[in-house]
């Protein structure tokens, strides 16, 4: 009977013995269930940085011929062989690290906190920006329902999508004004762009909606009226205001140009459009946007020339470990000065902005003043053609200058002969995901669909 | 449950056995040296009393000199001795005629004879997994079994094998059984190691991981049993949905003195299998030649002072011309590696106890420079007997494990990626400046494969100590009780190291990097075991066996990263000596709890009916899942009076179900340090700047996570003919996966990128056939042949509402293993050609097939049929056996081949460089195509890298020789009497590999990019090769 006593015992013993293990083992000790805004903002700034100044940002360049695309994956973009899945990824970024976590700031911590909420807007604009400028009608009022069951957010046209960048805009503005004891936390440190300084995000808030009224060009008879009107809002007044992605060339935080070029060397080379844009004037920028080639010179490659290695590539303006990008900048705030005046017949004005956009981008490339003669040069003819073509040097990295060319024409681009398509993209296929996972998606497979405010005809 | 097992408990009582003169005891087996649990062991005689043996075939019982004792066991020829002088009598047991009575091992460790079975058990046994000369007990189970797949990684040291029994049934939990060794789970992980902060699947690159049953010593291994369905496996519950592997280690034998085996071998490995590279053509491209990279003045590539960058491109001028001398390259960098292996055994035993003691020691060198293997590992085991109905026993092992590992796939350190793309103009051999101790190299982007293998070692050390203890008590034949508790404990240190120079560092900064990983893992398991034969009616009428248990498994992850960069003087790999320093950490613990039982009812030896359940709760979920199984099975033979040529006819059917239960943490959304990709960059991650950032996780987890469940249908039947010299046992199984949990896409306009919960269902259904013939049997000859074949058909039949399509893991962006409604598991996804109605391809006006911008299926990894076919010969003391494995399809991405055919690399892309190709097809407009386009394009364009990925898409089936072995086995000692302490000696040569037929334009085709910590297959991209082999052994018995 002793031994039976012992087998009871033992088997009572084994079997209550672990309830509370079973209760309790499975709190996570690596990862956390809820958060602060400061971290998701920075979150939500790095990938801003990275939508802004990576893949999404080669690409473009490729398609405006700063860049060709020359090897590896790349070289697929020069040929404008995009599929549905090339941005899969970039698409996530987007969604997911820029603007979800910014929607999540917005939402859960945006009333008490108005420069954060001011913040997230900012950069929810900017993303949502480029989401509509590359692939037209996207979600954002039914978007990011995921944590709340919503998973087939609705698809809003770009003209609507454009009303809510304003609206935003508008409400960030509204946030930078209040005052510190509004806020339950200031920002800091946490912010990697501006250290907590909400007068510049403020500026910047201005600049973007003058960037976003005059990208209606096409559509809006009152797009440059707005813009000049939102510029001389803002105060920009140098570029000691302007807002970058920031790097430090830790391995975590390398700029991305400068990776791309180390870690797939000559996947990206120099065009011949844009380095023959700059050579003949003697642009002092071009020693600085582009490394010398094969040959102690500069020289790009046309488009349909790939696998071309003696080339340049990408300078040291763009492509250094540590160096910082301009996001929006005191140099674009004075061309879109420089276009707004021009449109509403202010030609005067229109030369004094474009003679100081172009200062003001030499000086902020090259370190030193620009030469008088240099300028004087470049910016004697003040019409669309000229102002769009200078902004198309100065920006070499951005995204804008895709942009610029939809809606203007300008540079005057020839589009890769060799490529099956012979024609430069208009925009970006609709991403897999999307067309798979969401029936409400509105889904495009052709390239060559303008976006809406690209009004071609 | 809980109160039927403390009323067991409750109504035991124990009584002891009547005292006689003498005890009795020793060991009943059968013909193989198995031991045989719950023989009845009776006193014949005045006054009749009796025991039955335990679980390990051992009995205990008094009785006088010149008593009777009779052994009887279902399905055995009974056994009857007098009992002498000796207190020890160890008894054979031999089959009853027209019996297939052999005992397998079942759940539990429990050995229930064959014929009882309502479900297929496959048995692996010492000899052939010697005979497969693998270190590896996972890969020594290669085609030895009808449904197991064994997928090797690659033939280096210590590269990971997976295993998949019956098809792949989880998208997210894996294929990996359930591994038990002894009776005590045991972990088979393989774990890549990679820091927190990399944001692409790490089983891409890096070096090839071990799973850890590589711990294991294959000489301590007695016997292996493979549970297959579910039916098999339903007591383990929610481990048990991949199927479990039951690994029985050898323990030592009542005997005279002490036995001593010894056993050496030694191997000789070359490379098995290589793409065909050319060599004709110099680097360059056009026809224009192209020097090597040039580092400048400071010796180190990718620097300002570079004076060129080199290339991969062959395309230059045809190297005799141009009088450029050509090197090759692979031939001088592979070497023949040699592993010496040694094996002592010590056993023997008392009366009452036993023992075996094991030492065995493995030293391994791969074909590739700088690649090693090294096992140390000591076993002992000892059971003893307390009194006649309590004995306990134990066995511990200690191993160590440890090597070197070398670069694999798809980094730019890779060793293949920098062997086989170097263009034949460049000498690979001179690799390493003297001076400054950096690189030299072909392509300043790309390693020197030496400068790899010598430069950026990976080495690991494993130390890890596993085993088990239990204590039986057996009162009575219808009451038995085994208390058993288990341990495996390892830590894994790694380092993996890149020298100043190297670009296979995280950036590719060549700024030297190293990285600390270490591991502990422990697991640790306590199950209770009830069981007894309980006679209902009749003596031999109807018998009930029982077993029920309760089952307590606790496992803990703990791993911790650390990572310098940036160091400052070259060769020193401490953290010291970095200027950047990044750790992550991660850790894991996990508890489950079973009870269980099972009731088999025998009636008259014809037919055994099986019925068990089980109830699970663990901590990583929150419902309690209950897993019922039951069986039938029909020996016919027993029934009817069959013609004398069938010696045995059984029928079977089982239905059941198992269970896969989800990762810790995974039924919660989390905030994590995110890492944001950069397409062909690291990317950016955090801490950023010394900044934290913690954004919402992409995936959404699910409160009311559950186990997968999978429900199983098996049916077979079992032959034997003359006199069993034919045997058929087949089986046919439908096996669906419900429930299974899967990261459900959603668009990340959602905010979030997947949903993790129960959703899909999967069906695996197949047919295995195991046939084995005695062909020839006499006096001096002994040929008999056994083939094993096995079809598996899978099929994904739901995913989730509204998705059709769900990727495993990620591959590459142009081709990937994916869930696909309608498809089989992990098909292979990509970009296709563009074709017309009638399936011509479309090509566009520059002489290019178009791609279609929606990719679409094309290639399943798993095969359409796998077969081994096993012929043994014996001729007296001579035994020759040879394996023939084949497996009948299996896709494999080939992108070794796309890049080299792009590099013009390849023999295919040399053959005739003048050349204009006009690619079959027609042109948008619907006529044909005439637009000529030269080989350099054709090469890179079309059949190279740029091509759409159903491209490279190849056959990766085989046939090949797996083994072949000759012995020479001499035993009879006992007439010298200089000699007969000698028990035997054996000779042998035998052979692993040493003939391929593949269709399969590049490495070994059983190989694996990801390996087995991956979920994925079917990936090529630069796998180190696979190996073959001839070895000599010797083997002594004292």
């Amino acid at each position: 009977m002793k031994k039976a006593i012992t087998i009871l015992t033992l088997t009572t013993l084994l079997f209550y013995a672990c309830n509370h293990e079973l209760d309790t083992f499975n709190k996570n000790p690596n990862e956390v269930e809820s958060v602060t805004p400061d971290v998701m903002l920075t979150v939500s700034e790095v990938a801003t940085f990275s939508t802004q100044t990576a893949e999404l940002a080669h690409t473009a360049n490729i398609f405006t011929q700063h860049l060709t695309g020359n090897d590896g994956q790349y070289e697929n973009t020069g040929r404008y062989k995009i599929t549905e899945e090339t941005f899969n990824n970039q698409w996530g970024i987007l969604y997911h690290d820029a603007m979800e976590n910014a929607f999540l700031i917005i939402d859960q911590y945006g009333a008490d906190n108005p420069y954060y909420d001011g913040m997230a807007k900012v950069l929810m604009a900017i993303n949502l920006s480029t989401a509509t400028d590359l692939w037209n009608a996207v979600p954002y009022s039914d978007a990011f329902g995921g944590l709340k069951g919503n998973h087939h957010p609705k698809y809003q046209k770009q003209g609507a999508i454009y009303d809510e960048i304003q609206a935003m805009l508008g409400e960030a503005i509204a946030d930078f004004e209040k005052s510190d004891s509004d806020n339950a936390r200031i920002p800091g440190t946490d912010d990697l762009i501006f250290n907590g300084d909400v007068a510049k995000w403020k500026k910047i808030a201005y600049v973007l909606k003058a960037r976003y009224a005059l990208r209606l060009t096409q559509i809006d008879d009152k797009a440059a009226e707005k813009a000049l009107d939102y510029i001389n809002r803002s105060g920009i007044s140098s570029s000691q205001d302007d807002m970058e992605a920031v790097f430090d060339g830790g391995g975590s935080s390398t700029n991305q140009w400068y990776a791309i070029q180390k870690n797939r060397a000559n996947y990206l080379k120099m065009g011949a459009t844009f380095i023959n844009m700059m050579r003949a004037p003697n642009d002092p920028r071009l020693a600085f946007f582009a490394t010398k080639d094969d040959y102690d010179g500069y020289s790009g490659s046309e488009a349909e020339e790939q696998d071309k290695d003696d080339v340049s590539n990408i300078g040291p303006a763009l492509a250094t470990a540590d160096k910082n990008l301009g996001m929006v900048t005191y140099v674009e705030a004075q061309f879109i000065k420089a276009e707004a005046k021009l449109r509403t017949d202010d030609t005067g004005g229109a030369k004094t902005a474009f003679r100081e956009a172009v200062s003001a981008s030499v000086e902020q490339v090259t370190g030193k003043a620009a030469d008088e003669d240099f300028i004087k040069r470049v910016t004697q003819t003040v019409d669309l053609e000229n102002i769009i073509k200078q902004k198309y040097i100065a920006l070499f990295g951005s995204l804008e200058p895709y942009n610029d060319w939809r809606r203007t024409g300008f540079p005057t681009l020839k589009p890769n002969s060799a490529a099956q398509t012979r024609q430069i993209p208009l925009r970006l296929i609709t991403p897999q995901g999307e067309r798979l996972y969401n029936p409400n998606a509105i889904v495009v497979e052709d390239l060559y669909q303008p976006v809406d405010w690209d009004d071609r005809d | 449950m809980k109160k039927i097992l403390l009323l067991t408990l409750c109504t035991l009582s124990a009584i002891d056995v009547y005292a006689q003169p003498k005890a009795i005891g020793g060991t009943v087996a059968d013909q193989k040296g198995l031991p045989l649990p719950g023989v009845n062991v009776v006193v014949v005689g005045t006054a009749p009393r009796g025991t039955s043996t335990d679980f390990d075939g051992k009995y205990s019982i008094r009785a006088s000199k010149g008593e009777k004792l009779r052994f009887t066991y279902v399905g055995y020829e009974a056994v009857v001795v007098t009992v002498g002088e000796k207190e020890v009598l160890n008894i054979t047991m031999t089959p009853a005629k027209n019996q297939l009575s052999e005992l397998v091992v079942t759940a539990f460790g429990v050995k229930r004879q064959q014929k009882a079975l309502g479900y297929g058990v496959s048995e692996v046994s010492a000899d052939d997994i010697e005979k497969s000369g693998e270190r590896n007990v996972v890969e020594a189970l290669a085609a030895k079994a009808a449904g197991v797949q064994v997928i090797g990684s690659g033939g280096t040291p210590g590269a990971s094998s997976k295993i998949i029994i019956r098809g792949k049934k989880s998208i997210s939990l894996g294929s990996d059984p359930l591994i038990i060794v002894d009776g005590v789970r045991v972990n088979n992980a393989t774990v890549q190691s990679k820091a927190g902060d990399y944001a692409y699947n790490k089983n891409l690159e890096g070096v090839n991981a071990s799973n850890r049953l590589l711990d294991l010593n294959s000489d301590d291994i007695q016997n292996v049993s493979i549970l297959k369905g579910p039916a098999a496996a339903a007591l383990y519950g929610e481990g048990a949905g991949n199927g479990v592997i039951i690994y029985t280690t050898k323990s030592g034998k009542k005997r005279k003195g002490i036995g001593i085996d010894f056993r050496t071998s030694t191997e000789l490995a070359t490379v098995s299998k290589l793409p065909k590279l050319q060599h004709t053509y110099a680097a360059g491209t056009g026809g224009q030649f192209k020097a090597a990279a040039d580092p400048g003045p400071d010796k180190l590539y990718n620097t300002k002072d570079d004076v060129s960058e080199g290339t991969s491109d062959s395309w230059g001028p045809r190297a005799a011309e141009a009088g450029i001398p050509l090197y090759d390259n692979t031939d001088n960098f592979f070497q023949t590696g040699v592993t010496q292996s040694y094996d002592l055994a010590l056993s023997g035993g008392s009366e009452k106890t036993t023992f075996r003691l094991s030492v065995g020691r493995t030293e391994q060198e791969g074909i590739i420079p700088n690649s090693e293997l090294k096992r140390t590992s000591i076993r002992l085991t000892g059971d003893t007997d307390l009194s006649d109905n309590l004995k306990m026993g134990a066995t511990a092992t200690y191993s160590y494990t440890g090597g070197t590992k070398v670069q694999n796939g798809s980094n730019l350190s890779g060793i293949m990626l920098d062997l086989l793309t170097t263009p034949a103009s460049y000498d690979l051999r001179d690799y390493v400046d003297p001076a400054t101790g950096f690189q030299k190299t072909y392509r300043a982007s790309h390693d020197n494969p030496y400068y790899s293998a010598y430069a950026d070692p990976f080495t690991d050390e494993v130390n890890r100590t596993l085993g088990s203890a239990y204590i039986t008590y057996t009162p009575k034949d219808w009451f038995h009780s085994t208390l058993r508790s288990g341990w495996d404990v390892y830590s894994d240190n790694r380092r993996q190291v890149y020298a100043i120079s190297s670009v296979g560092d995280d950036n590719s900064s060549g700024k030297g990097q190293v990285n600390y990983d270490r591991i502990l893992n422990k697991e640790f398991n306590v199950n209770l075991i009830l069981s007894g034969a309980v006679p209902l009616i009749g003596e031999d009428i109807l018998n009930l066996n029982y077993t029920t248990g309760l089952d307590i498994n606790a496992s803990f992850y703990d791993e911790v990263f650390s990572r310098g960069r940036n160091l400052a003087v070259q060769g020193i790999y401490s953290l010291g000596n970095a200027s950047e320093l990044y750790a992550s950490n991660y850790k894991s613990k996990k508890i489950d709890r079973g009870i269980y039982a099972q009731a088999e009812l025998d009636w008259k030896d014809q037919l055994f009916v099986t019925a068990s359940g089980r109830e699970d709760e663990a901590s990583s979920y929150d419902k309690k899942p209950f897993y019922p199984a039951v069986s039938l099975a029909w020996v016919a033979s027993n029934s009817f009076d069959l013609p004398a040529w069938v010696s045995f006819a059984k029928l079977r059917y089982g239905y059941s179900e198992s269970g896969l239960s989800p990762a810790p943490y995974s039924n919660k959304t989390f905030y994590t340090a995110s890492n944001i990709a950069g397409g062909y960059t690291q990317g950016l991650s955090f801490p950023y700047m010394k900044r934290s950032g913690m954004g919402i996780s992409s995936g959404l987890g699910d409160p009311d996570l559950e186990p997968e469940r999978l429900l199983g249908h098996e049916a077979g039947l079992e032959l034997a003919f003359l006199q069993k010299r034919v045997t058929l046992d087949a089986s046919y199984y439908y096996q669906t996966s419900k429930d299974v949990l899967l990261n459900i896409p959603l668009a990340a306009s959602t905010g979030l990128e997947t949903r993790y919960t129960n959703a899909a269902e999967i069906v695996n259904k197949g047919v295995e056939v195991d046939l084995g013939l005695g062909v020839l049997r006499n006096r001096n000859w002994n040929w008999g042949t056994h083939i094993n074949f096995a079809t598996n058909d899978n099929e994904v039949t739901q995913l989730a509402d509204g998705v059709d399509q769900a990727s495993i893991e990620s591959a590459f962006e142009s081709i990937g293993s994916y869930a696909i409604v309608g498809y089989p598991l992990g098909a292979l996804f990509g970009a296709k050609w563009k074709r017309d109605k009638s399936g011509n391809l479309v090509i566009g006006s520059d002489g290019l097939p178009i791609k279609d911008p929606e990719s679409g299926n094309i290639g399943n990894p798993a095969p359409q049929w796998t077969a081994g076919i096993q012929n043994t010969l014996r001729w007296k003391n001579i035994s020759l056996s040879a394996l023939l494995d084949i497996r009948k399809g299996g896709d494999i991405h080939n992108g070794t081949y796309s890049l080299l055919n792009y590099y013009g690399a390849t023999a295919e892309s040399a053959i005739d460089r003048g050349k204009s190709y006009t690619i079959p097809g027609v042109k948008e407009d619907g006529s044909p195509n005439d637009k000529a386009i030269d080989a350099q394009t054709y090469f890179k364009e079309y059949v190279g890298w740029s091509g759409a990925a159903e491209q490279f898409v190849q056959d990766g089936g085989w046939v090949r020789l797996r083994e072949i072995s000759l012995a020479y086995r001499v035993s009879d000692f006992s007439k010298s009497n200089m000699l007969n302490f000698i028990q035997y000696v054996e000779f042998s040569i035998s052979g692993r590999n040493l003939w391929l037929d593949t269709q399969y334009k590049g490495v070994d085709p059983e190989t694996s990019l990801t390996g087995a910590g991956s979920r994925i297959d079917g990936f090529d991209y630069f796998n180190n090769p696979g190996s073959k082999s001839f070895a000599f052994g010797l083997k002594v018995g004292f």
